[in-house]
């Protein structure tokens, strides 16, 4: 214990009010790689299993989260670079033609009376965390193109001279040569940077390109502005800054870019009129976040980029917080990185993920890592495992397989676990097929009833296929198909099976479905009626005339094919064959990921842990710390009586309303001020401190003991930043936070 | 002189007047100049125009002025340097780094360094031309009343001509210290001299008759709204090859009138206020609107007009802040008193649900009285009754997690709420919705949301 003692006087600053308190005794560790870090040797990864994990293991695991990671997170990246491409391209385009004649034939045309900035207004959507990446790469990209670049933040133009200042220094950094050249000292000078220094600027850099001969370059370069949050800007500065740009803008080509996050209405509200009539505006769309996660959730999720996937509950809260909440990417990114780390980091069994790589007639030998007793254990305790071996049971030498998998380690790793490994790899390549189909079938429906992937994806996750009203709602669809369109779809749901390359649908399925020949089967009834009604006579015989009399009188599912009488008997026999065969196959595909074996491992289930990490209750949290101090302090000297000795009585809640003696002074003090208005009276707050901690009948302490402890709580209470000290009233202080 | 002020008054029609006044008031280059002229009138009446054209012949002459701009020169610093530049002749190059001819930090030091470079010129005027000079009243307090009793203080013959569109008795300096100024009116061009200025704005290949005439119907359609000279040959040039487009689409004659404005109609009715209020500008215009042609529908042209208008520009907000939304602007418009018969769910609402409406006091006629708070403008309301409506409104269960006040902290950053109350106060914060009714709604709509029954005598 004495080297946890850490001498306070660190951290007894008025001022801060957070130190970082570092784990002691973790520095000292073997070879003290890790200076002043919080991590450890091995990047923060511990033994798990109570310590007893190998420590090839655990090796693996970070490897393997580094290669998940890494590729991953640059598979976002790329995502966002690809999506945000088109409208980043739009606006390089704008600037590129900005101030040329617009060609028309139009006849009758007007010189335009007076002077015009060009601007673009790039909706970039409200979240604005991911505005820094998207702008700065607008800025790159208009860089690329030969222009001159500077990308302003409202943080640093509160005032003219200040933003004058940020868009010349980045301007006059962009040439930084052009400075250096003209005189010797390289220290700033002081000059006061205006507008018009541009256009010195400017017309000296057009001279040198005219007589270096690389016109060019300079004939077609503008000077962009780009302001990434207009909100924030105030809105005189800006205003200002365009009507000085509209008299520089004969002489320099200037292009704004205004970056939005709501709506027009903005830049009307902010400006005046004045320079609004001055602005030649170009509306551009920018936010794409919505389309971002589409194609991440879809990359990653559905087609499986990366070993982890999500279970419904924590699928749906790192989609609330984004849908919800924030539209952000990068808290998209943050939770999703957060729950990797969770997996690999925490879950003894994610040295799996790098057996799910192996390919399917690996060797033995292959395989990364030999599971040890605790991890087989384990495997052997998951709910999905066990349901896989006792469906082995019912095979032939059903009773020797689970008996050795049950007993035998090596058994279980070499054999059972390949086997449960495949399943789950083909159980979701079968699964992207089906959303594949899904989006499919979507397609054909009303504008209305079409569902984005990512909420596709959230309904196979959570519901089994029968409870799922939209899969019923697109089988709807499909029952009111025409022939030919039924011909078309069945193409295309073949196509979207045989797409991915090597399933062995043989294991996506307990009855072992060959999804694309029942398509294939189907289609080919279609194209055939007769003769698939003539090869099962009697089938058809039986089975047909009552379907068709049920395809008479329910209306509501089938209203095409009942009006349309051009439609023959087979074919109405073979289309309803055609819908049954869609619905199983995707009844298949779409199944739930609960029976997959091992589902439990790869599924992150943790949800509670990342709401509780991102989404943060502050009130909750200090109102249980200061108000129920023993869930924290974990004593149980303040614990209700009748709790103490193991019964729960009811009225348990009025007991832990009550306040405690034996609670820590801070505790009461704030139980106190709680029943106060905005206004407190610290007398009063004093003569009820001392009632109750004269409570406790043994031993009362004494007058000045009280009163001291109450200064003590009462200043801790000021520097935690629930009360201040007031001059209104005398012998008050004012409630700070949630006040009465 | 004559000759000056004949030539200026050719170019600028209607202006005569004035271009004497001023030649009168600013005298020859050795005369002695007078102090201070303060040239004023609305905005597009010629004044920058006429001045510049003016000090541009002047320095032709060789007199030696200074043109600056009270919005450019949002420093007093930059004011001087310019006016010092000017002066000397100096501008600034690469070679020696920007370097300013002397440095001028106050107005004394403004003073010294006029003194030091006027004393060997020999009594020959300088002039100042500030435009847009009512922003010097910003820029300190000393600075107007210094400008304008320049001469005495340099000691050397300088006037300074001062451009605004405000009247000199909101510039007089408090304390007195100014003389009064030699003041110049620019008053607003009559409907002749619109036309004549407008006139040289047509095209080569037009006749001008034809011309005129369509601006005398823009101007009689317009003028009783605005005047402004800018915004008519704004829409002039915007909507003119519209209405010719027929004739060379032959659709009709260039002496059928009646029949060219009718068919320039949609374009009136629908595009003249975007186009006023810049919703559509002048690049989208003269891309997007060769589409539409005359020969087309006019609800065509209506149709392409509205689009343009409305490209790209759609609010889209997370789910729960359009709900957060709402709530402030049902906060914003709302009495507090009848909030408990809006949102309260109690048992006592029974099956019907809210139906409180029109129980409070009813409006007292079907248009509302004058203190309608949607005609009040929002009213400031604390954070804490939002968040209870909000948590009433929203059909699930939510957390009141961090993430709500996130959101709150982003609708005031992005404007669409204002803080009514101080910045540093953390507790009680107060807000106003920044948004309009029809945005709501759309908001709204979006959420499958019926904000209507929740409005206390909105109709």
């Amino acid at each position: 214990m004495a080297e946890a003692y850490r001498p306070m006087d660190a951290y007894d600053s008025m001022t801060d009010s957070t130190f970082i308190l570092k784990p002691p005794g973790r520095q000292g560790g073997p070879g003290g790689a890790s200076k002043g870090g919080a991590l450890s040797a091995d990047g923060g990864f511990v033994r798990l299993l109570q310590g007893r994990e190998p420590a090839e293991s655990l090796a693996l695991r970070r490897r393997l989260f580094e290669e998940m990671w890494a590729p991953l997170e640059a598979l976002l990246v790329e995502i966002e670079r690809e999506v945000n491409s088109v409208g980043i391209l739009e606006v390089c385009d704008f600037v590129d033609s900005s101030y040329a004649q617009i060609e028309t034939s139009e006849k009758g045309r007007l010189a335009q009376p007076f002077a015009e900035v060009a601007a673009a207004v790039a909706f970039a959507g409200v979240n604005t965390d991911d505005h820094g990446k998207l702008f700065q790469s607008l800025q790159g990209q208009l860089q690329a193109r030969g222009h001159h670049v500077a990308l302003l933040e409202s943080q640093y133009c509160g005032l003219q001279p200040n933003m004058h200042r940020c868009v010349l220094e980045q301007l006059f950094g962009s040439l930084h040569a052009d400075l250096d050249a003209g005189g010797s000292a390289s220290e700033p000078r002081s000059v006061a940077y205006d507008l018009g220094l541009l256009g010195l600027w400017w017309a000296a850099a057009r001279d040198r390109a005219k007589q270096s001969g690389s016109s060019a370059a300079t004939t077609t370069s503008k000077v962009v502005v780009i302001l990434q949050d207009f909100e924030g800007f105030p809105p005189m500065v800006v205003d200002d800054f365009i009507r000085i740009a509209t008299s520089y803008c004969d002489a320099v080509p200037i292009v704004l870019v205004l970056g939005l996050a709501t709506s027009y209405e903005c830049v009307q509200q902010s400006l005046t009129k004045v320079s609004i009539s001055m602005l030649n505006v170009e509306r551009f769309n920018l936010q794409r976040s919505k389309q971002c996660i589409d194609t991440a959730i879809r990359r990653i999720f559905v087609e499986g980029a990366a070993a982890l996937l999500f279970g419904a509950e924590a699928y749906k809260s790192l989609l609330d917080q984004f849908l919800l909440y924030s539209f952000s990417i990068a808290g998209f990114v943050k939770k999703l990185k957060y729950a990797a780390m969770d997996f690999f980091y925490a879950h003894p069994l994610s040295v799996l993920a790098g057996m799910l790589a192996l390919p399917l007639g690996a060797s033995v030998g292959a395989c990364p890592i030999r599971l040890c007793s605790d991890q087989i254990e384990l495997v052997r305790m998951q709910r999905s495992v066990q349901r896989f071996v006792e469906r082995q049971a019912e095979g032939e030498g059903g009773k020797a397989f689970v008996r050795r998998a049950l007993t035998d380690d090596a058994f279980l790793q070499d054999v059972v676990l390949p086997q449960m490994l495949r399943r789950l790899v083909a159980y979701r390549q079968g699964y992207c097929v089906g959303i594949d189909m899904a989006a499919e079938i979507q397609a054909l429906a009303p504008e209305s009833a079409r569902k984005p992937v990512r909420t596709l994806h959230y309904y196979g996750l959570s519901r089994p296929f029968d409870d799922c009203a939209h899969w019923k709602a697109l089988l709807a669809t499909v029952r009111r198909l025409k022939p030919a369109e039924m011909a078309l779809l069945l193409q295309g749901l073949s196509r979207a099976a045989e797409r991915p390359a090597g399933i062995d649908w043989a294991l996506v399925s307990e009855d072992g479905t060959d999804v694309p020949r029942a398509l294939r089967d189907a289609a080919e009834m279609l194209a055939d009626p007769d003769k698939a009604a003539a090869d099962a006579p009697t089938k058809a015989a039986a089975a047909g005339a009552p379907r068709r009399t049920r395809a008479r009188t329910e209306v509501a599912g089938r209203p095409l094919r009942f009006f349309d009488s051009a439609i023959s008997d087979a074919q109405l026999c073979a289309l309803d064959k055609c819908c049954e065969a869609v619905e199983a196959v995707l009844r298949v595909c779409l199944r739930p990921y609960h029976d997959v074996p091992l589902s439990e491992v790869f599924y992150y289930r943790h949800s509670h842990l990342l709401d509780t990490t991102f989404s943060a209750q502050p009130r909750a949290a200090v109102q249980t710390a200061l108000g129920r101090p023993r869930y924290y302090i974990d004593c149980d000297c303040c614990a209700p009586a009748d709790a103490k000795d193991g019964v729960a009585s009811d009225d348990a809640e009025g007991e832990d309303q009550r306040i405690m003696p034996t609670m820590e002074d801070a505790s009461i003090a704030y139980r106190l001020h709680q029943e106060c208005g905005r206004m407190i009276n610290v007398y009063d707050w004093y003569t009820s401190f001392a009632s109750v901690v004269e409570g406790q009948g043994r031993a009362a302490p004494s007058q000045s003991e009280i009163q001291a402890r109450f200064m003590r709580a009462v200043e801790e209470m000021r520097f935690l930043g629930f009360i201040k000290a007031t001059q209104r009233k005398t012998d008050h202080v004012v409630r700070l936070t949630w006040g009465a | 002189m004559a000759d000056l002020v004949e030539r200026l008054g050719q170019r600028f029609p209607g202006r005569r007047e004035q271009i004497e006044q001023l030649v009168e008031l600013l005298g020859a280059a050795d005369e002695p100049a007078p102090g201070c002229v303060f040239v004023y009138g609305p905005s597009a009446t010629g004044k920058t125009a006429v001045v510049r054209a003016l000090f541009g012949e002047y320095g032709r002459e060789g007199r030696r002025h200074a043109v600056v701009s009270g919005v450019e020169c949002f420093t007093v610093r930059l004011l001087f340097e310019r006016v010092l530049n000017a002066w000397a002749g100096h501008v600034p190059t690469a070679a020696g780094r920007y370097g300013n001819y002397a440095r001028c930090d106050t107005v004394v030091d403004f003073v010294n360094g006029a003194r030091a470079l006027l004393q060997g010129r020999g009594g020959e005027a300088h002039y100042i031309v500030v435009d847009q000079a009512e922003r010097l009243r910003d820029r300190g307090a000393t600075l107007l009343a210094a400008l304008a009793r320049l001469r005495e203080l340099a000691g050397a013959n300088v006037a300074v001509v001062l451009l605004s569109t405000v009247v000199w008795d909101k510039f007089r300096p408090r304390h007195g210290g100014a003389p009064d100024p030699h003041a110049v009116f620019f008053p607003y061009y009559s409907k002749e001299q619109v036309l004549a200025i407008i006139a040289r704005d047509c095209p080569a290949d037009e006749p001008e008759r034809f011309f005129l005439t369509f601006v005398d119907a823009v101007y009689e359609v317009f003028h009783r709204n605005c005047v402004d000279l800018n915004e008519l040959r704004h829409l002039v040039a915007l909507l003119y090859p519209k209405f010719v487009q027929p004739v060379y689409e032959r659709q009709a004659a260039r002496s059928e009138f009646p029949r060219l404005f009718k068919l320039c109609q949609p374009y009136f009715a629908a595009a003249s206020e975007r186009l006023y209020l810049r919703e559509i500008s002048s690049g989208e215009w003269l891309k997007h609107s060769a589409v539409a042609s005359a020969a087309t529908a006019p609800e065509d042209v209506t149709l392409a007009i509205h689009r343009m208008a409305d490209a790209g520009d759609a609010l889209d907000l997370p789910y729960y802040t359009k709900f957060l939304l709402i709530a402030a602007f049902l906060a914003s418009y709302n009495p507090t008193r009848l909030d408990a018969q809006y949102f309260a769910r109690g048992p006592q609402q029974g099956a019907g649900g809210r139906r409180g409406r029109r129980r409070g006091p009813a409006p007292k006629d079907a248009t509302g009285g004058g203190s309608r708070q949607q005609l009040l403008g929002p009213r400031a309301f604390a954070i804490e009754r939002m968040l209870a409506i909000f948590y009433s409104i929203i059909a699930e269960p939510v957390d009141s997690s961090v993430d709500v006040q996130i959101q709150i902290a982003s609708l005031i950053t992005l404007r669409l709420l204002s803080r009514a109350s101080a910045g540093d106060r953390l507790d009680g914060v107060k807000c106003k919705c920044n948004v309009g009714l029809e945005t709501i709604r759309a908001i709204s709509r979006s959420v499958r949301f019926e904000v209507d029954r929740f409005l206390y005598d909105f109709s």
